[in-house]
């Protein structure tokens, strides 16, 4: 099972895959620090779910979510956000993203999300 | 933790005015200090509704500072610079009346989140303002001095002839004025010796005068010449200040000039005899008077009179027509101020008579100056009237004399060289 | 890069969790203006007064009057929070809060204390809960301020180490934006320093 995390903050990732680490022992996570370099290893790996955050420099979230979808319009995409407001959230859901989880996601939120997904 | 057993003597220790009140302004606590000095005692306030008492309140506003404080649990504030946006205190000071109301700093704190209940506190700022509106109607003030002083120095700048000068009489700052008028531009001015801008090798006796006031460190005023860019020649009534600089301890000098050159001009024309430009007859006694009266003249100190007369100058006039006598009178004038002394006084005393004042010789050397004239002129060639001679006078002050007495003693010195047969010296 | 014992996961660290903070009070704002806030990525420097005060040059038009609202915060992370909006932006901000057509300078001066209230509340509550420390908030004051130099020349000159976090407020359909600036110096990074430390420890535990 390959997870893809989208964010441009090192420890931001670091902190998901932690998590993510502890529930999915054996997921092989790959990792992007902007939605460009998302898309393409999107194209190339086809993980069973992404994890994106949407303020990032190059490309940001909306933008890799709506390309992403393009390419797989069944991609299991997480939004995992800082920006809590109900209208990114309706943004993102609208653009085919399944769920959206503001930062930081703890152990409980993870497990959550983990159950949500058909991984 | 431990817990306070009266916050009712605390709350009213801190001196701050403190309500406890909820989402619907309802009040549930009225401290001491709000009770004293809102004239609402607690039993009054508590229970009821603020609105009922204070309706000027933008309830609005004030419910959405609730709202936020009891959602944030953090405090919200109002802006402490603005006056009457919570609730009016009346203020007790008489001795000044720049509020009459209390300056408020109002801060709403969360009290029990879980009911909606929130403090306001109230802390009395208005000292504090005052100091802020005093100092701010005080800059207003020094911002309209400067904007005055700009405006003064803008006139000062385009209208007056000033220059700042170092010790050494060197151009530190000159207006626009000043540039104008010598008509040279900034650059060539500053750092310019100010005896190389008024310029003339002949004038420079003027900055002199400035740059010795200077050396003592003195104020000083009189008049200097000087020759503009153009080559003009101008008259200044100038007025030297030193000037303290304080940024770095040096003394420098302001030099006021003030343009005279008409004055000069009018001043030159009623002392000027219009024919050989020597002082007139008025002129000279004004001279003579002042040297009489001002100096302390005794025996081994004495000054002497000479009055010379061209020898039958009439035949002259008579002969060659006016304009050839006017020609000899102005050659013996020349001739006359070439040969005497710079502080000796040489003046056209009316028709062919001339008169001159020697200070400080005794009668020997009186009668060598009338000799050394008398010599000069005899040595001048005219065209139509050939060689003149001429004859003198000479008297010696002495103690007790005035003018008249002088005049008449040189006078009658002169009728007698006349008598004894015209181009000598005499004297009684 | 290493600067005050400030290593790239130091700087990271805090800019995620700015970004958390400013997600935060985007959404507290959006709640106030009912209206949908656009977030931007946090810039974190290291600077000394000089390097504040052209970065807050590059930052703030000069040709613009600005309300400036200054905040002071104490505790472990203590230091000054910064609000600039400028006139235009405020007066956007008075006349949607107060739903008034010609705000009051009163109106436009008490909505700018009100935004920067709830931003200052939640960035800072939320940056300083993450970093496990208690925060006191002390009394705002605003001022109207032409062009951009809030820095006294004289207090350019001082030598001071300051970490600058800064991010910008924007409602784009509302035409009100603001800059923001976290501020803190000397001392206090050290303190803030090791904060981040401990929640590296976890993170790497």
């Amino acid at each position: 099972m390959k997870i893809l995390v989208v964010d441009d903050s090192k420890l931001a990732r670091l902190f998901l895959i932690k998590t993510l680490k502890e529930l999915e022992p054996m997921a092989e996570i790959l990792e992007a620090e902007n939605g460009l370099i998302a898309v393409e290893l999107f194209k190339q790996e086809r993980p069973s779910a992404v994890f994106l955050d949407l303020t990032m420099p190059v490309m940001d979230g909306y933008e890799a979510l709506k390309e992403i979808i393009k390419i797989d319009s069944k991609a299991q995409v997480v939004i995992v956000s800082a920006d809590i407001q109900a209208q990114a959230q309706s943004t993102v859901l609208e653009s085919g993203a399944k769920m959206m989880v503001p930062k930081p996601i703890n152990s409980e939120k993870m497990l959550s999300v983990l159950q949500q997904l058909s991984i | 933790m431990v817990t306070i057993p009266y916050p009712n003597v605390l709350l009213d220790a801190l001196e701050i005015g403190v309500m406890v009140i909820d989402e619907s302004f309802e009040i549930r606590y009225w401290n001491q200090w709000l009770e004293i000095n809102t004239a609402h005692p607690a039993s009054e306030m508590i229970g009821k509704n603020l609105h009922d008492f204070y309706p000027q309140i933008d309830y609005k506003v004030f419910a959405r500072k609730i709202r936020t404080t009891l959602r944030l649990a953090s405090p919200t504030f109002y802006d402490a610079s603005l006056q009457n946006r919570f609730i009016e205190i009346p203020r007790t000071k008489i001795t000044t009346s720049l509020l009459i109301n209390m300056q408020l700093q109002v801060t709403i704190s969360p009290y029990i989140v879980e009911e909606g209940l929130v403090m306001v506190s109230i802390y009395d700022i208005s000292d504090l303002h005052e100091l802020k509106l005093t100092l701010q109607s005080q800059m207003e003030k020094i911002s309209e001095l400067n904007c005055e002083l700009h405006r003064d120095k803008m006139i000062i700048d385009a209208n007056l002839l000033i220059t700042k000068i170092d010790e050494e009489c060197r151009i530190v700052e000159a207006t626009q004025a000043f540039l104008e008028f010598f008509g040279y531009k900034k650059e060539s001015v500053i750092g310019e010796y100010l005896s190389q801008v008024f310029g003339d090798v002949s004038v420079d006796f003027d900055t002199i005068q400035i740059c010795d006031a200077i050396a003592r460190q003195q104020k000083w005023s009189g008049e200097v010449k000087a020759v503009l860019a153009n080559g003009e020649e101008v008259w200044f009534d100038t007025v030297v200040t030193p000037l303290n600089d304080d940024e770095n301890g040096t003394l420098s000098y302001t030099v006021i000039f003030h343009d005279i050159s008409d004055k000069k001009r009018i001043e030159l024309l009623s002392i000027t005899d219009p024919l050989t430009k020597l002082f007139n007859r008025h002129k000279f006694n004004e001279v003579f008077e002042n040297m009489i009266r001002r100096r302390h003249w005794d025996e081994n100190h004495t000054f002497g009179l000479i009055i010379a007369d061209v020898d039958h100058f009439k035949r002259v006039n008579d002969t060659y027509g006016h304009q050839s006598g006017d020609k000899v009178l102005i050659e013996v004038a020349h001739v006359f101020s070439q040969t005497i002394r710079t502080g000796d006084i040489l003046a056209r005393w009316g028709g062919e008579e001339f008169v001159c004042l020697l200070p400080d010789v005794d009668m020997e050397k009186a009668l060598y100056v009338a000799e050394k004239l008398r010599l000069a002129v005899e040595e001048l060639h005219f065209a139509d009237a050939g060689t003149i001679t001429s004859s003198f006078g000479v008297s010696i002050f002495t103690p007790g004399d005035t003018q008249e007495s002088m005049i008449h003693r040189a006078d009658s010195s002169l009728y007698r060289a006349k008598e004894n047969g015209r181009n000598r010296v005499e004297c009684i | 890069m290493q600067q005050n014992g400030f290593t790239d996961d130091h700087l990271d660290m805090l800019r995620e969790l700015m970004n958390i903070a400013m997600g935060n009070a985007t959404a507290s704002i959006a709640d106030l203006l009912e209206a949908f806030g656009k977030m931007h990525i946090p810039q974190i420097m290291i600077s000394d007064m000089e390097g504040l005060d052209s970065y807050i040059q590059q930052t703030i038009p000069n040709d613009q009057r600005n309300y400036v609202t200054k905040q002071l915060f104490g505790g472990l992370f203590s230091g000054e929070f910064l609000f600039v909006i400028s006139e235009e932006s405020a007066l956007h901000l008075g006349h949607h809060l107060y739903d008034v057509d010609k705000p009051s300078d009163g109106d436009i001066l008490d909505a700018v204390i009100e935004l920067t209230n709830i931003l200052s509340a939640t960035i800072i509550s939320r940056l300083t809960e993450e970093l496990n420390t208690k925060v006191q908030f002390f009394v705002p004051s605003t001022e109207r301020v032409d062009g951009n130099s809030l820095i006294s020349q004289e207090d350019i000159i001082n030598y001071h180490r300051i970490i600058i976090i800064s991010t910008e407020m924007e409602f784009q359909h509302q035409n009100i934006n603001g800059q923001i600036f976290i501020l803190t110096k000397d001392g206090m990074i050290g303190s803030l320093k090791e904060l981040i430390d401990r929640k590296l420890e976890e993170l790497y535990a």
